[in-house]
């Protein structure tokens, strides 16, 4: 069992809010969800209880992956990155398909998870490993094998196609390159490069409708109907809350299920309309407190994986909190990832408890202990 | 890696950090604080619907207070543009199917640029309760299809008076646009004619408004406010229902009769007109062929369309106002007030009808001739109880086209009545020199021959009249010179009884007429009815009548012959003035008369006193033998000449078949002399059951 000793450094606040939001986040879910599943004959609870169940399984993941020390990893990251590759490869062949994207594998016949969510933690494992080896970061041609090492997983996540979670990858790859010590000036020309090249990417290697996506997010109007609806009915929903919001569960673009997707990608715009700008900020600051945790964390961790291990999780968390509050206020393009703790799905909600878990885990080891 | 260098990677972290939630708190500081009430009224708009209300159409009212024309509820099938889907060819390929309606038809409805998106577009009124449950079975398959419950019309009297009602069609592009600053949709129906049509503003009243909260799908959640719709305002006519009905059935039985009975096949076009010749009220107006406005309240169905507009008599044409026809012998007492007005001729100047034939124009005849009745010496009262053709061409001989044109004017002719009500009155026309000069081309055309002054005293040649001008003139004689212009519509009052705008009679002119003239054809009318070419159709009346009878040719070499007859009564003191107007229908007397006295007994109350039909059958053997059975209701309209067409002789119809009329036993049949009381009496050796013949036609 655990050292009681470690329970000590056990960092509290962090887990306090992390728990705090992942409730909210049941919340919300309920009160996006509850008043159609009434109209359809269901069961009000039902998302909201899968949403609990969901955090149950991943509270219980967080507490194994604080149990053992996280230095342990590095002897399986090989395993880790290969059985991937395997688990991302298996659902391209045999997952289902939902809303286009073949991205779920089934975990016995009642529930299924998304495979591409585990793969973040896993590669933040396996590129801490294999960054905080390397040595040459610091000129550009180091910088291609940690390319090729996200690279991979990522273009099967690609081929799913889920471009939304492949470009999560990008930012953890940028994240710890930073951390790890490449320049940042290589970082931002591999990003303009990218831009210069984005309109290729745009014609030749988009689908239609991340096509339309990206020209949804320069003019949702241009299509208010079709796929600038989503966005347009996310805005008016977080702009009508206002100051205070219209109260929990009275949201009528909430209620009314104007705001498509309200209870997984956009399940901001609830918190946005039902409680209004105050709400919005209050779960904005409990976002950057995690983050500034994890900061926290690198900058204590023991050794450099531990260091390069946190900042990955943060990059993960950074990524996902700024693309998806920034699509629900119209600032980013339409991609579909999860809000962390607050979006329905089990398995971004395990992902990031377990995420949680390795903050959590390091911050606890930061230092010798003494007897 | 040092501890320097990573907390200044961190620091740079950090900043990127703060970057993003900074952007976010200001982007969420805009959209919610700087935009917070712009989005908060989307927001409101985004779910609120608004529900018209459809105000309930102004109700007709008969004199009465009896309703003529009501509206009720009614499902309707309707779409709601914005709420179809992108494609919406397969709702429509569906919604065709259970509306029995082509989709490029419902295609072209919605697609009507002036449909606002959020209101809905009716297309099928009336649905009956299958199509309802069709519709909301296939609800899921039917996106943007509601049903509504909207006010449709209802002609509570069917067919009758139908070309007075009007009926109600969808609003056409220029109507659209002319009303919809009124508030009408796009797929709103409106008045298409008569009294919905010129009373539309009246009638419609305004629509209300529900604000109602919708979910995405346009579900009504719940009633968030209501505009109660205001009532059109309602229409008290002048119509009394009772006549109406009279006067419809009157005339469906009377073309019957004539088309089995007569050899008047064509007969399918009438009209009848009953006014109150001291107000100008109108009491009973009706046109055949018609229609049923009751058949279109749930869009005009194609069929029943094709079916009308295909009917050679044009059943949409209203024949009271429209249908302006040669008078024929009923413009033979224009003819007398012009003589004796213009000192022409006196009441006992005497008229000689030796051989039939005019003296001067022999090919001019009288009616007689055929038949060798040949009329001697007559007056002017004779001569109009005879209808003697002979009698007239000398006094239109005497007064000359151009002063008889001018008393036909005086008298109402070749102009407007005034009636207002759509589509416009007919002006007839009132040919005399002037006129012939400007209508024709040809200079031999230009000359008015005197031959042709002749055919204008009888009511023929190139004179048009219409029913309406006929009973107005009638009327102002009657009256003794007073015209009133005629109107229909009383009142025009809101729900609660306010009234809004009264209609009060109207003197169109008085004609200064010496008493002596209007006497004295008073009197020809009355013993037109009395002992002439009318008292076969009016044996037995108990009240006092004058009228006249008209056969009117149409053109030469056509066989038909239109037939007239216009009457008023009591004659001293005139309440009521009834023309009846068959088109192709032979005889004024035989076929146009009874409809005549079946409204003035409807008037008069003389129907409710004896109606056969109600009559116990056992009391039926006790009534006089004369009395036919009730098998046809038409036959007291034979004439003698029909049912025995070879009788040249005078013969006094009492008791002779075909048996006298089944109303009033008690009074005698032939006229009595307190009946044409202070009439000189005619020195009667005349014939007075003779109907009169069509005036043979020009050289």
């Amino acid at each position: 069992m655990i050292d009681k000793r470690l329970v000590k450094n056990l960092d509290l606040p962090l887990l306090g809010v992390v728990l705090g939001i992942t409730a909210f986040g049941i919340l919300a879910v309920y009160s996006a969800t509850h008043a159609s599943m009434v109209e359809n004959g269901g069961n009000p609870y039902y998302f909201a209880t899968k949403q609990a169940v969901g955090a149950a399984v991943g509270l219980v993941a967080m507490a194994f992956v604080i149990n053992f020390d996280y230095r342990g990893l590095d002897k399986f990251t090989p395993y880790i990155y290969v059985g991937n590759l395997i688990l991302l490869g298996v659902t391209l062949v045999m997952g289902k398909v939902v809303s286009g994207a073949q991205s779920w594998l089934a975990l016995g016949p009642l529930s299924s998870f998304q495979p591409s969510e585990i793969a973040k933690i896993a590669i933040v494992i396996t590129l801490a490993k294999h960054l905080e080896a390397k040595r040459d970061l610091q000129k550009l041609k180091g910088l291609a094998s940690p390319f090729v090492h996200v690279g991979v997983p990522m273009a099967l996540i690609l081929l799913q196609p889920d471009l939304g979670t492949a470009m999560v990858f990008v930012g953890i790859l940028f994240g710890m390159l930073l951390i790890a010590g490449a320049r940042p000036r290589h970082l931002l020309g591999i990003i303009f490069l990218f831009a210069a090249l984005s309109p290729l990417v745009y014609f030749f290697v988009l689908k239609d409708y991340q096509q339309a996506r990206i020209m949804t997010f320069f003019n949702p109007y241009a299509d208010s109907r079709g796929s600038g609806y989503n966005v347009i009915q996310a805005m008016i929903a977080v702009g009508s809350g206002r100051f205070f919001g219209k109260g929990l569960f009275s949201g009528t673009q909430t209620q009314l299920n104007f705001v498509p997707e309200h209870h997984t990608d956009f399940i901001f715009s609830v918190v946005g309309e039902e409680l209004g700008f105050v709400g919005s900020i209050l779960l904005l600051s409990g976002y950057f407190f995690i983050i500034w945790r994890g900061i926290r964390t690198v900058s204590h961790a023991r050794e450099n994986f531990g260091t390069l291990l946190a900042t990955g999780i943060i990059s993960m968390m950074l990524f996902h909190i700024l693309i998806n509050i920034g699509m629900n206020v119209g600032i980013m393009p339409v991609t579909g990832i999860p809000l962390p703790f607050m979006s329905f799905g089990s398995s971004s909600l395990v992902t990031n408890l377990i995420g949680i878990g390795f903050l959590l885990n390091i911050y606890m080891r930061r230092q010798k202990i003494l007897f | 890696m040092t501890a320097r260098e990573l907390e200044q990677r961190l620091r740079f972290l950090s900043y990127f950090v703060i970057v993003v939630f900074t952007a976010l708190f200001f982007r969420l500081w805009y959209l919610q604080i700087m935009q917070g009430a712009i989005f908060a009224e989307r927001a409101m708009t985004n779910s609120m619907r608004r529900v018209v209300i459809t105000a309930p159409r102004g109700i007709f009212y008969d004199r009465n207070g009896k309703r003529l024309v009501d509206s009720r509820l009614a499902f309707t099938v309707s779409v709601i543009p914005r709420e179809l889907p992108g494609d919406p060819r397969e709702t429509y390929r569906k919604l065709g199917r259970i509306l029995g309606m082509d989709p490029r038809e419902i295609e072209m409805a919605v697609a009507n640029p002036n449909n606002m998106p959020y209101y809905p577009v009716r297309l099928k009124r009336d649905v009956d309760a299958r199509t309802v449950t069709l519709v909301e079975e296939n609800r899921l398959d039917l996106p943007g299809v509601i049903v509504e419950e909207l006010p449709v019309r209802d002609y509570l009297y069917g067919h009758y008076a139908a070309h007075l009602f009007g009926y109600l069609g969808n609003i056409s592009e220029k109507e659209y646009n002319y009303y919809k600053d009124y508030g009408y949709l796009a797929s709103d129906v409106i008045g298409k004619m008569g009294l919905e049509r010129d009373y539309e503003q009246y009638l419609r009243g305004v629509d209300g408004g529900q604000q109602v909260e919708v979910n995405k799908v346009n579900r009504p959640i719940r009633v968030l406010g209501e505009v109660e719709p205001i009532p059109g305002n309602n229409l008290v006519l002048t119509l009394d229902s009772h006549i109406q009905q009279v006067a419809e059935e009157a005339l469906d039985q009377q073309l019957t009769w004539i088309r089995q009975n007569t050899g008047y096949k064509n007969a399918r076009a009438a009209a009848v007109i009953a006014l109150n010749p001291k107000t100008g009220e109108i009491l009973a107006m009706a046109s055949r062929p018609d229609f049923d406005p009751n058949r279109f309240v749930g869009g005009v169905p194609a069929e029943y369309w094709g079916e009308l507009s295909k009917d050679p008599f044009h059943p949409f044409t209203n024949r009271v106002t429209q249908a302006a026809l040669p008078p024929g012998s009923t413009f033979k007492a224009v003819t007398g007030i012009a003589a004796l007005e213009e000192g022409k001729a006196t009441p006992s100047d005497y008229f000689y009808d030796l051989n039939g034939r005019d003296p001067v124009y022999p090919q001019k005849t009288d009616w007689g001739l055929a038949e060798g009745i040949f009329h001697g010496k007559q007056t002017m009262v004779e001569g109009l109880q005879n209808s003697c053709n002979i009698v007239f061409y000398e006094l239109g001989r005497r007064v000359g086209i151009n002063r008889l044109a001018y008393w036909a004017r005086e008298l109402g002719l070749g102009q407007p009545t005034g009636l207002q009500l759509s589509p416009t009155e007919r002006y007839g026309t009132v040919p005399d020199e002037e006129w012939k000069r400007k209508h024709f081309s040809r200079p031999d055309d230009k000359v008015w021959y005197p031959i042709e002054t002749l055919d204008v005293a009888i009511g023929q040649g190139a004179l048009e009249v219409t029913p309406l001008q006929l009973a107005n003139l009638y009327a102002e004689i009657a009256n003794g010179g007073t015209a009133y212009r005629p109107f229909v519509v009383k009142e025009i009052a809101s729900r609660d009884g306010r009234v809004i705008k009264r209609f009060r009679p109207e003197v169109l002119r008085r004609v200064r007429l010496k008493p002596q003239t209007v006497a004295t054809i008073k009197e020809g009318l009355t013993k037109v009815v009395g002992e002439g070419t009318a008292a076969y159709a009016f044996q037995g009346f108990p009240i006092p009548v004058a009228g006249k009878t008209g056969t009117a040719e149409i053109a030469r070499g056509v066989r038909d012959v239109h037939a007239w007859f216009v009457a008023f009564a009591p004659v001293d003191d005139p309440q009521i003035v009834v023309v009846t107007m068959v088109e192709r229908g032979g005889h004024g007397g035989s076929s146009a008369a009874p409809v005549a006295r079946k409204v003035m007994e409807a008037f008069f109350g003389l129907d409710k006193l004896d109606k056969p039909k109600e009559v116990p059958k056992e009391k039926q053997v006790k009534s006089p033998p004369a009395n036919p059975p009730a098998d046809a209701p038409n036959q007291t309209q034979a004439t003698p000449s029909q049912a025995a067409p070879a009788t040249p002789s005078p013969a006094p119809t009492v008791g002779s078949p075909p048996a006298p009329p089944q109303t009033l036993p008690a009074v005698p049949s032939a006229p009595s002399p307190g009946t044409n009381a202070g009439q000189p009496s005619a020195g009667g050796g005349n014939s007075s059951t003779e109907p009169e013949k069509p005036a043979p036609a020009n050289p």
